[in-house]
């Protein structure tokens, strides 16, 4: 009986965020998935040929493989990075609110200001080549954002960006682990070290998950910086999938956007459920 | 702890400079309306008004709102239908005064009548001319006024000798006295040393106190009636001889100012404030033609072409009074040069048309049993404006009165585009809403058409074809296979190139290019963007000839060694510096045909050809006059390419498709293509005609750089029907992809600057070509 | 660990802190500069002409005048700014509404399909928006909210993100507290508003703080819905970057990051007030 009133009070509390939900993420999202069977214009019903083609387009092979490789070069960067500032900025001690603040700034910068200061930096004229001119006592004119280059670029204005963020997120899965844990490690001796990989990573785990996960998240939209930056068919190096969605809008191919995304939620799905079994792994080693 | 007081100055400072910014805002945005942020926050939305949004406004509202101004045309007195308009303005007894003059072949006006509205009629004041007009010098009117301290004035222009302006007086009396007019403080617009002519204001007003004001072109300035200068006062560039915003009250001078409407306190020249002006300065047709009148109260009045607003005495918050879209005041082929208030609440407008040859006057009556919006409403969308579409709209309108054609276009105030703005039409096109015409110009059309977008129009161009047929060779190009018409171009430019024989023979391909061996460079100097494109253009059948968009290894080599030839005869670089655009007259600005205009360099003999983008007959006037010059030189089309403009369509998902498709119509319509808008020539035979008809003696330009100079005159009849001769010869399109055009831009720059070689060059474009085309597959 | 340990946390975080502060004060410099001098040191970067960069954190004739530009002479701005507001405040106020209760029914309560359907708000989570902006219109345009500020704020409140982080900041909430308050009587939403709330609160003020960045810094859905210009918020004013815009542009940048960092200072202090008042640190 409780436990049916803890049902019904469930609903009560998720009704309105679902409701809302429905209408606005799940409706949307299943015209999506409808698009994926129909014509450009969604009046032809035309089987599984769009995934066939999606699947098959050299375009999509292209922009999905340097996707991964974007994200396989700059996740664990901007994980591993971000957790060690935040374990740093976490520590009791003078200044670091200084710090933690000023590591957030960088998102809060509109990208369209952001990019005059990247070209400032990364233009043939700019302060990057000057530098190297500089160290190596050669000319520099290197175009750093419309070669091979532009891929580590990229990388960095990306990290410079979204570090801050990350930081936030592990601080708050910092704070929520109880002190008590730590005084109890340093009744038993333990020194900072062992804390950090007996209590801290642990307690991380279930915020690992959140901050990777909107880590992918936010890797779309460092479209716009490299739009800014390196144009619409930019170095092929970092033409990605929020490129090639952006063309086929202009081209009104929205049956295979729809497909690739129902692509990329299946790619998402299977990342999560080898992340999940990994975890239950992980967590019933830690029992 | 530290850190922490830190944190909180910085956020405090931060928050104090915010609010700061906030308030003066508010604070310049609505002076004496307090400090309410809600209250000046719409104030502002106001002023960034665009027209759509009035008026989806208004129709939001599902009930049919009733009352509305109504257009009435007033007859003008007989046998002034050919004249020009000089004044039109309330005069002594609060009388509507008329004051027209005969335009000679050469502009000129000797003399001018006035009539009197009395009794719903023009009266003439028979003789008024030769009882003010001046004994010496002979003079040619510019404009008559009655001035705030109730004497008549009137300007004009000597006739012979030196251009010199002249001010009268003629008194309190408008109809004259009989021996003349008083001329006004000569010494004012005496000749300049050394020059044949001195001060020419557009206009004249005069104060309560007998003070005179000159609007000049950057400033206007207030003299004492014996010719001292008393102060000048700021003021928006007019750019029109005989034309100026503003208007004198007891107090204050009021006046288009760059940073929106300003009053001034004529006590002392101080400015009292600025407001924003009604709708942005950039957006539809400028200032250009903007009418500033006073309610008598305080408030002001804006008439152009977006309509007439009011603001009240202090405010910033602007009420449309009269929708122009739905009057005369939104129509392109007239320009407003007067509004005026009746003591009804009507209003008066007086237009003159092409050329300043006749005028309209029209009569503005709230009518409160007429809707105030037309019940069915029709949308048309172009990325950007056009005067071709916005005339056809305004007739379209009087035509079909239960219509309203709504306007718009994506690009921003400044007039750019950006992929966004497409995007925003595609969602909706995908929706199934969105505008009912489409003007497909810079739209990624074929995809388009391959959707299923674009309704087949081809009846509409059946008909038209049988009733007032168009350029058959544009229709063709423009016909499917199986004879669906998706688009048609409305208008067409054509690029027209001038010079000596060989350097004619060498446009004909990217190998008769290299060959030319002269040491003139074949092409004018350009930015190497421009000329990569002006290239592309020009050699547009043999790059891209096959409709496809690819550009295959060998033809693209050449092409780009081309160019680099090209390049390094004429002084090509990738960008100028300031120094060379003026030495070298050319431009970092980019152009989408790269087509910059080179008659007058090859008139200095700087380049073997010169080469211009013909939007109509004002752009051929140079060329003319370059080739009378040069008589060994002879004027051809280029491969007998054009570039059509103003393509229009019809979206599928239109819930009028027979109004849309009429309005498409009446875009190639004789009545609208014989207007001249400088947006391309018309592509109907019977408009050609009647503009290779049409006189325009007057209508001369000059333009020089550095010590070159040249003029030169509206084409005369021959060279109207040569010009339009070529025109009916042309037979290909050419439409480049502007998204394959880029690639190229952006692939080929390291060649061009010797950092690559041109086979690295080609690949890194053919690379992102294909990536291209791999997207569509 | 004491003093030589923090020394060297210090060094290292302000090396940090420097990477992210040079580009700043570029920024920042450059909105300062004159017209002039912007162009004589960025002409390149501005894409109006060619001449090495000539870097600098101080300007050498420092004026205010692209902020009095902007602040003064630009009401567009303004506009553009309350527009923002009217946009962002509402948004988060509803995701706090809506988001709370259901994080808190996520994470604590017991309801069938409950994994799957906390895995279909991560994977709505997950998707880019271009995917969703055509679907998103029809339902918009069904609703008759396009062109108005509901458009972004209705989405906005149903994102399914800031549930995500509540519900993993309400699943850290100790279990024993929870047992303390059913034990002294307390019924479900007793538990949700004294237990979950300030226990919760450093996972509600971080997703405010993140849902405040993202819709603040909003940039598709506005371009996509809102057609009426006067409509738009402030991360849409992009001044042309032409000759006499140019420092306008870094200044703009300046002035539209101040409202978030604002929130941010202010709100992180809350973060920690609310972190010691909820009472983990026991």
């Amino acid at each position: 009986m409780m436990q049916n009133r803890k049902r019904r009070l469930a609903g009560l509390f998720l009704a309105p965020s679902l409701c809302g939900v429905l209408v606005f993420q799940v409706l949307p999202f299943a015209d999506v998935l409808r698009r994926s069977f129909l014509d450009a214009m969604g009046r032809a019903f035309v089987g599984t040929a769009n995934y066939r083609t999606v699947w098959e387009n050299g375009a999509f092979r292209m922009a999905a493989g340097n996707t991964l490789h974007f994200l396989a070069a700059a996740i664990p960067a901007l994980m591993a990075g971000s957790l060690m500032l935040a374990l740093l900025v976490y520590r009791p001690g003078a200044g670091q609110h200084i710090f933690k603040s000023s590591l957030v700034l960088p998102m809060v910068i509109p990208a369209a200001a952001m990019v005059l200061v990247w070209r400032i930096l990364f233009c043939p004229d700019g302060f990057l080549n000057q530098l190297m001119a500089q160290i190596t006592g050669e000319v520099w004119e290197v175009d750093w954002v419309h070669k091979t280059t532009a891929f580590p670029v990229l990388v960095v204005t990306y990290l410079w960006k979204n570090t801050g963020y990350d930081m936030l997120l592990w601080l708050a899965g910092l704070n929520a682990i109880p002190k008590s844990l730590y005084d109890a490690a340093q009744v038993d001796g333990a020194g900072e070290l062992a804390q950090l990989y007996y209590i801290t990573l642990p307690c991380l785990r279930g915020t690992m998950g959140v901050v990777l996960v909107l880590s992918v998240v936010n890797s779309f939209r460092v479209y716009r910086e490299a739009y800014l930056l390196a144009g619409s068919y930019p170095d092929l190096s970092i033409y990605m999938i929020p490129h090639l969605f952006s063309h086929w809008f202009l081209t009104l191919d929205i049956q295979k956007m729809s497909t690739a995304a129902v692509f990329l939620v299946m790619a998402a799905s299977v990342a999560g459920a080898v992340g999940m079994y990994m975890g239950r792994i992980g967590k019933w080693k830690q029992m | 702890m530290r850190g922490v007081k830190i944190r909180q100055m910085l956020s405090m400072s931060m928050a104090m400079m915010l609010a700061a910014g906030v308030l003066a805002g508010c604070m310049t945005g609505s002076k004496g309306k307090g400090t309410d942020i809600s209250g000046s926050d719409e104030d502002r939305k106001e002023r960034l008004t665009g027209e759509e949004k009035r008026i989806s406004d208004s129709t939001d509202s599902s009930d049919i709102a009733l009352g509305r101004y109504a257009e009435r045309e007033i007859g003008i007195p007989q046998g002034t239908e050919e004249d020009s308009l000089v004044a039109f303005f309330w005069g002594q007894e609060d009388t509507l005064e008329l004051y027209t003059a005969a335009m000679e072949e050469t502009g000129e006006r000797k003399g001018a009548r006035r009539f009197l509205w009395k009794d719903e009629s023009w009266q003439e004041d028979e003789g008024w001319w030769e009882r003010v007009k001046p004994s010496e010098p002979a003079v040619t009117v510019q404009n008559v006024f009655y001035g705030l301290d109730g004497n008549y004035y009137f300007s004009a222009m000597s006739a012979e000798g030196d251009y010199i302006y002249h001010l009268y007086r003629i008194g309190p009396n408008g109809s004259g006295a009989g021996d003349g007019s008083m001329e006004l403080m000569p010494e004012v617009f005496a000749p300049d040393r050394q020059k044949s002519y001195g001060m020419i204001p557009p206009k004249a007003e005069a104060g309560a106190d007998g003070n005179i004001l000159l609007h000049g072109f950057g400033e206007a300035i207030w003299y004492r009636p014996d010719g001292e200068r008393i102060f000048a006062m700021e003021k928006s560039w007019g750019g029109m001889s005989e034309f100026s915003t503003g208007y004198l009250t007891e107090e204050e001078f009021v006046t288009r100012t760059d940073r929106g409407v300003t009053r001034y306190r004529l006590a002392d020249g101080l400015e009292i404030e600025t407001i924003p002006c009604a709708y942005d300065a950039d957006s539809g047709n400028g200032d250009e033609g903007m009418v500033l009148f006073g309610d008598g109260k305080g408030g002001i009045y804006s008439a152009d072409e977006h309509g007439l607003a009011h603001v009240n005495a202090g405010g910033s918050l602007w009420e449309l009074v009269i929708d122009g879209s739905l009057s005369t005041l939104g129509m392109r082929s007239v320009f407003l040069r007067e509004f005026l208030a009746g003591d009804d609440e009507d209003y008066y407008g007086a237009f003159s048309k092409n050329g300043g040859r006749g005028f309209l006057l029209y009569h503005y009556v709230y009518d409160a049993e007429m809707s105030a919006m037309p019940p069915v409403k029709l949308t048309v969308y172009g990325l950007r404006d056009n005067s071709t579409v916005r005339q056809a709209a305004a007739l379209f309108q009087q035509t079909h009165p239960e219509v309203r054609v709504e306007i718009l276009n994506g690009a921003d105030a400044d007039g750019n585009i950006s992929e966004d703005m497409i995007r925003a039409l595609n969602t909706e096109l995908l929706g199934g809403t969105g505008a009912d015409v489409l003007i497909l110009d810079d739209l990624p059309v074929k995809s388009y058409q391959e959707k299923g977008i674009l309704l087949d129009i081809r009846d509409i161009f059946i008909r038209l074809q049988t009733e007032s047929p168009m350029m058959e060779q544009v229709l063709e190009n423009f016909t499917e296979k199986d004879g669906a018409i998706y688009q048609m171009p409305a208008r067409i430019t054509m690029p027209l190139a001038i010079g000596g024989e060989p350097a004619l023979r060498a446009l004909a391909g990217l190998d008769e290019m290299i060959d030319y061996q002269d040491p003139v460079p074949l092409l004018a100097v350009a930015n190497y963007e421009n000329l990569l494109r002006e290239v592309a253009n020009l050699q547009y059948p043999q790059l891209f000839g096959s409709g496809k968009m690819d550009l295959p290894e060998t033809t693209g080599k050449q092409y780009l060694e081309t160019v680099r030839l090209l390049g390094e005869k004429n002084g090509a670089k990738s960008m100028f510096t300031e120094e060379e655009m003026e030495r070298l007259a050319t431009s970092n600005h980019v152009v989408q045909t790269g087509i910059l205009g080179s008659a007058t360099v090859f008139d200095q003999n700087l380049s073997g050809c010169g080469i211009e983008e013909l939007r109509g007959l004002y752009d051929a006037m140079i060329l003319l006059a370059v080739r009378k010059k040069h008589p060994e030189a002879s004027l051809t089309t280029v491969k007998r390419l054009y570039f059509p403009r103003v393509l229009s369509g019809v979206n599928q998902a239109t819930k009028h498709p027979e109004l849309a498709k009429e309005f498409v119509a009446s875009l190639f319509s004789t009545e609208v293509q014989q207007e001249e808008f400088m947006d391309g020539f018309p592509v109907n035979l019977a408009a050609q005609q009647l503009i290779c008809e049409r006189e325009n003696e007057n209508f001369s330009i000059g333009m020089g750089y550095g010590d070159y100079h040249i003029s030169a005159n509206w084409p005369d009849r021959q060279e109207r029907e040569e010009i339009y001769g070529l025109l009916r010869t042309v037979e290909t399109p050419v439409r480049i992809d502007e998204i394959v055009m880029r690639m190229i831009v952006d692939g080929a720059g390291n060649y061009l600057n010797g950092k690559e070689t041109v086979e690295q060059a080609v690949h890194a474009i053919r690379s992102r070509i294909s990536l291209y085309r791999a997207e569509q597959e | 660990m004491g003093r030589k340990a923090g020394k060297r946390v210090t060094v290292i975080l302000t090396a940090v802190s420097l990477l992210v502060w040079l580009p700043l004060l570029l920024m920042l410099a450059a909105s300062l500069m004159p017209e002039d001098e912007l162009l004589w040191r960025y002409l390149s970067p501005l894409g109006i002409g060619k001449a090495p960069v000539r870097v600098t954190l101080l300007p050498s004739y420092p004026s205010l005048e692209a902020f009095m530009e902007l602040l003064f002479r630009s009401p567009g701005f303004f506009v553009m700014f309350w527009n923002s507001c009217i946009q962002t405040f509402p948004l988060l106020f509803g995701q706090l509404l809506m988001g709370a209760p259901a994080a808190w029914a996520f994470a604590r309560l017991p309801f069938p399909q409950k994994r799957w359907l906390f895995r279909l708000y991560i994977l709505l989570m997950v998707l880019p928006f271009q995917v969703m902006q055509v679907s998103n219109y029809l339902v918009l345009y069904r609703l008759g909210l396009l062109d108005s500020h509901l458009a972004l704020i209705l989405p906005g409140i149903w994102s399914t993100f800031p549930v995500f982080i509540m519900t993993k900041s309400f699943e850290s909430v100790p279990g024993a507290l929870l047992e303390a308050a059913y034990l002294d009587g307390a019924g479900e939403v007793r538990a949700f508003f004294l237990i979950g709330i300030p226990t919760g609160y450093p996972g509600i003020v971080t997703a405010l703080v993140l849902g405040f960045i993202d819709a603040w810094n909003a940039l598709e859905q506005p371009v996509a819905y809102l057609k009426d210009v006067r409509r738009w918020p402030l991360s849409l004013y992009l001044p042309d970057i032409v000759q006499d815009k140019a420092a306008v542009a870094f200044a703009a940048g300046m002035v539209v990051m101040m409202p978030p960092v604002l929130l941010y200072l202010n709100g992180e202090s809350e973060l920690e007030q609310g972190v010691a008042a909820s009472g983990v640190k026991e």
